[in-house]
């Protein structure tokens, strides 16, 4: 049974990964063909020519400005939050201790980024100290949204500088820091072999939280700000649709994006590769370390920083308990007002969740081939995906399946066009490089021993990776998945573009986020703390699953690799 | 060969869930639409002449029937009753946001609730600018997110807001727009609102609200007395799921874009449910998020159907 069940996985995630394949190339491909000018669908008013759409105007550049100074802002902001964090995380102990601070921490990103942003923005307006406080610090003057939006990002954002970073530390920086205090002071091997040690960790997480930054929609139009690219993209795309050919105008028209975000991953990439060169050359805490010991200020740090994870609960508990109606009734009220959006959301989250459990065993190997590089290849493709605006991700899916000229015209609106497969299809487009990601990172602290001995035991390809290696990477994939439904649940652009109209519902996340534009509301309020839940579950799961995993990956500590 | 028997599995429950989907909602599915009450629809996506970039708020003039579009992209552009483009101008200013209604009076003025600016702007037909009033701030004739602009009989002119101040301000005729009072105040309770997005007076001067947070709809006198409100939360007769606008037929009945539910409802007086149109979806009569209605002269029915980017005329 197993065997089957993993044949249809990998056989469903190669499908996907061809489809995509062809589509991304198709998009590239025809925007490489018709070059910058765009030709009109329909008569109106004459298409811009080349250099325009080149070009950067006065309002591009302060668009651009704007957008980088946010996201730099984002990217600060989250190496403060996760700094004591990391120190917490790379002294925890124990399974259920590190699932919980690993849960506690990923959760934030697991939330929509407008629910973050909606908690503050309540508290902001709240007739209490804290929102006093808050305005005392200038959060509702005009001039500070740009700064306001940058640290709801960094709140959003923060797991992931943590994340890696702790990692990278109790690999590779305290061994180092430990070795060089045998002959230096400690603030000498600190900074000449600690810090070092984890340089490449920090640029991998830097340009990662600089991309999701850039990439971001949602949190700086909560804050009135209108003008960041990822905002301005959206009209773009309603602008392109008097274009023949709109996603290549739309490639064309946001090459700044597009160059920038290629630097981040391509920082994010060299920081990622230099790490593991240097894992390589520790041997992951080869001295025996034991993870670094907390004291009172670094304790009372952490606990901040986890107290942002949890924030936006408190927000909406205190909301919730205080509004004039009874608990239960605002959320049936929400839950009626948005129960429909909430089952697709579920159902295409969950449908997601099994695309990237099949890309995930589309990756897995037996190791028969040394120099298989498919895997590696599907994650660059799902790596290029990620790097594309979403926008233009989710505007390249429409018109790929708008084109699939070898599908019936009768049935082009059935299983292309405002169908729930475009929307499953997009959201595990843009995410699944988390699940091959995962699994190709575990893939490579397993050895080939067990299946070599299954090989000797006669044992043939198909049993050897359903029996050997899907066992040994289950937790890894089930990860994986889990991930990828999470984030397809609190997936904004994409979404708003592919979620059907008429089927069971709309995007929960795209639904609450234009309700959350028009301020407090007890029934709004009600629904983000519901959305809190799958997320918190999401993580904690994804944080027990990898704490325990067999095979070592990024949450993994080196205790248990050896 | 034997990875062909699992890329049948996988076509093959492609296909079943894609048939599924055919039967039920597909064009000539179980749920299909009919469209034979569109008399014609005008507009589509786009930044040029004749196209919306989702447009959010709609008024039809009650003298010659000339329509009235807003969108996303600041710009108001004027149409006739068929639809054919005319004329368009931009908003002052649109970095903090757009406008999201706007009112028509008895002598062609344009009145724009110019919601992030906290203010509302008159202009001619033409769009040139007549006067300006409002400020930022909760105080009288101040807003803090002004919605929509209706008037009364008289001209006495209605200005719904939202923001955490949500209610109905009243100002006096052009071309004086002198605060006279506030009302609705107080969110959930009887008589208070959330988030008024739509306004229009009957012939007997009664001012209809769509309470949209609070999904219902709500009436007053022109003094600002509240007397009774139907609706609950829902998509059966009788329900709504955040009304958006409201507007009065010549027959005294109301018609009330569900923006929730997708469809147009269509009420007595008294709150019951007369009739419904429209489903979720892109087809021509099916809506996707309707921000707006008016009812014109000619007494056919402007929807906005603001995510399909375009106008369809209703006779109905």
């Amino acid at each position: 049974m197993l065997i089957h069940v993993v044949r249809l996985g990998r056989t469903a995630g190669w499908m996907l990964i061809l489809f995509l394949t062809c589509a991304i190339a198709f998009v590239l491909l025809r925007a490489a063909v018709t070059g910058p000018a765009p030709t009109l669908a329909r008569p109106g008013l004459p298409p811009p020519a080349a250099w325009e759409v080149l070009s950067l105007s006065a309002r591009d550049v302060r668009i651009i400005g704007k957008t980088l100074a946010i996201a730099g802002g984002a990217v600060v902001g989250s190496f403060l939050l996760a700094a004591p964090a990391v120190l917490a995380l790379a002294a925890a102990r124990g399974r259920l201790g590190r699932t919980l601070l690993y849960g506690l921490t990923a959760w934030p990103l697991l939330t929509p980024p407008s629910v973050i942003a909606y908690a503050w923005t309540l508290l902001a307006t709240q007739q209490s100290w804290a929102g006093h406080v808050l305005t005392a610090l200038g959060w509702h003057r005009t001039g500070a949204a740009p700064v306001v939006s940058a640290w709801l990002q960094a709140a959003w954002l923060w797991p992931i500088p943590a994340l890696i970073l702790s990692s990278a530390v109790r690999a590779w920086g305290l061994p180092a820091y430990r070795m060089a205090l045998l002959d230096a002071r400690p603030s000498v091997a600190l900074s000449r072999a600690g810090l070092p040690a984890v340089r490449g960790a920090g640029l991998a997480a830097a340009g990662i939280v600089f991309l999701l930054s850039i990439q971001d929609a949602a949190i700086p139009p909560i804050m009135l700000i209108q003008d960041t690219w990822s905002s301005d993209m959206l009209m773009e795309v309603t602008r392109a649709a008097r274009f023949a050919d709109s996603t290549s105008f739309l490639l064309w028209r946001s090459w700044p994006m597009i160059g920038l975000a290629a630097l981040a991953a391509g920082a994010a990439w060299l920081g990622w590769g230099r790490g593991w060169s240097r894992s390589g050359a520790t041997a992951a805490d080869e001295t025996g370390a034991s993870g670094p010991r907390m004291r009172g200020w670094s304790i009372a740090a952490a606990a901040l920083a986890f107290g942002v994870s949890v924030f936006p609960v408190i927000v909406f508990v205190g909301e919730v308990s205080s509004a004039d109606r009874p608990a239960r009734e605002l959320f049936g009220t929400g839950l009626t007002a948005h129960a429909r959006d909430f089952a697709a959301s579920l159902i295409v989250a969950a449908l997601a969740g099994l695309c990237g459990a099949a890309l995930a065993l589309a990756v897995i190997d037996t190791g028969a081939r040394p120099r298989n590089r498919r895997p590696r290849a599907a994650l660059a493709l799902f790596l290029l995906l990620a790097v594309m605006p979403p926008v233009i991700l989710g505007r390249a899916m429409i018109d790929v399946f708008d084109r699939a000229w070898f599908v019936p015209q009768r049935w082009h609106w059935s299983i292309y066009v405002d169908s729930p497969l475009a929307w499953t299809v997009g959201v595990a487009a843009r995410f699944g490089f988390l699940p091959i990601g995962l699994v190709l990172a575990a893939r490579r602290w397993l050895g080939d021993e067990t299946a070599e001995q299954a090989r000797v035991d006669r044992a043939t390809e198909d049993e050897i990776l359903a029996h050997v290696r899907a066992r040994q990477l289950v937790r890894p994939i089930v990860a994986g998945a889990l991930l990828t439904a999470c984030m397809a649940l609190a997936e904004l652009q994409v979404s708003s573009l592919l979620a059907p109209p008429g089927w069971i519902g709309g995007s929960l996340a795209v639904a609450l986020d234009q309700q959350i534009h028009f301020g407090r509301n007890a029934q709004v309020v009600a629904m983000s703390l519901l959305l809190t839940l799958p997320a918190m579950l999401g993580a904690m799961a994804v944080a027990w699953l990898m704490s325990g995993a067999a095979a070592g990956a990024a949450f993994k500590s080196p205790r248990s690799v050896r | 060969m034997r990875h062909m028997r699992y890329v049948a599995i996988v076509m093959l429950g492609i296909a079943a869930a894609a048939a599924g989907w055919q039967v039920l909602l597909g064009p000539h599915g179980l749920l299909a639409n009919d469209a034979s009450r569109v008399v014609t629809t005008f507009g589509t996506a786009g930044m040029g002449r004749g196209e919306f970039a989702y447009p959010r708020g709609l008024a039809v003039s009650p003298i010659d029937g000339r329509v009235f579009v807003v969108d996303k992209a600041a710009r108001i552009q004027r149409f006739d009753s068929d639809g054919r483009y005319e004329t368009e101008w931009r908003m002052p200013e649109w970095d903090n946001g757009k406008p999201t209604g706007l009112g028509v009076d008895r002598d062609n003025r344009v009145w724009v609730a110019d919601t992030h600016y906290s203010r509302v702007i008159v202009f001619d037909r033409d769009g040139r600018e007549l006067k300006r009033f409002g400020e930022p701030g909760e105080g009288d004739g101040q807003f803090l997110w002004p919605t929509t602009v209706a008037f009364d009989p008289d001209g006495n002119v209605f200005v719904g807001e939202y923001g955490g101040n949500d209610r109905i301000n009243k100002f006096s005729p052009w071309p004086e727009c002198r605060f006279i009072i506030s009302f609705a105040r107080g969110a959930v309770e009887e008589g208070g609102v959330s988030r008024p997005q739509g306004l229009a007076f009957d012939a007997d001067g009664v001012l209809w609200v769509t309470d949209a947070s609070n999904h219902r709809v709500s009436r007053y006198d022109r003094d600002g007395n509240y007397l009774g409100s139907f609706g609950v939360i829902g998509g059966g007769a009788g329900e709504f799921r955040y009304p958006y606008d409201v507007a009065v037929r010549s027959d005294q009945t109301l018609v009330i874009s569900d923006y929730g539910n997708n469809r147009v409802v269509r009420v007595g007086r008294d709150g019951r449910t007369l009739g419904a149109w429209g489903r979720e979806g892109r087809d021509v009569g099916c809506v996707l998020h309707a921000w707006s209605l008016d009812v014109g002269p000619n007494g056919r029915m402007y929807v906005l159907d603001s995510w399909n980017n375009r106008v369809q005329v209703v006779a109905w």
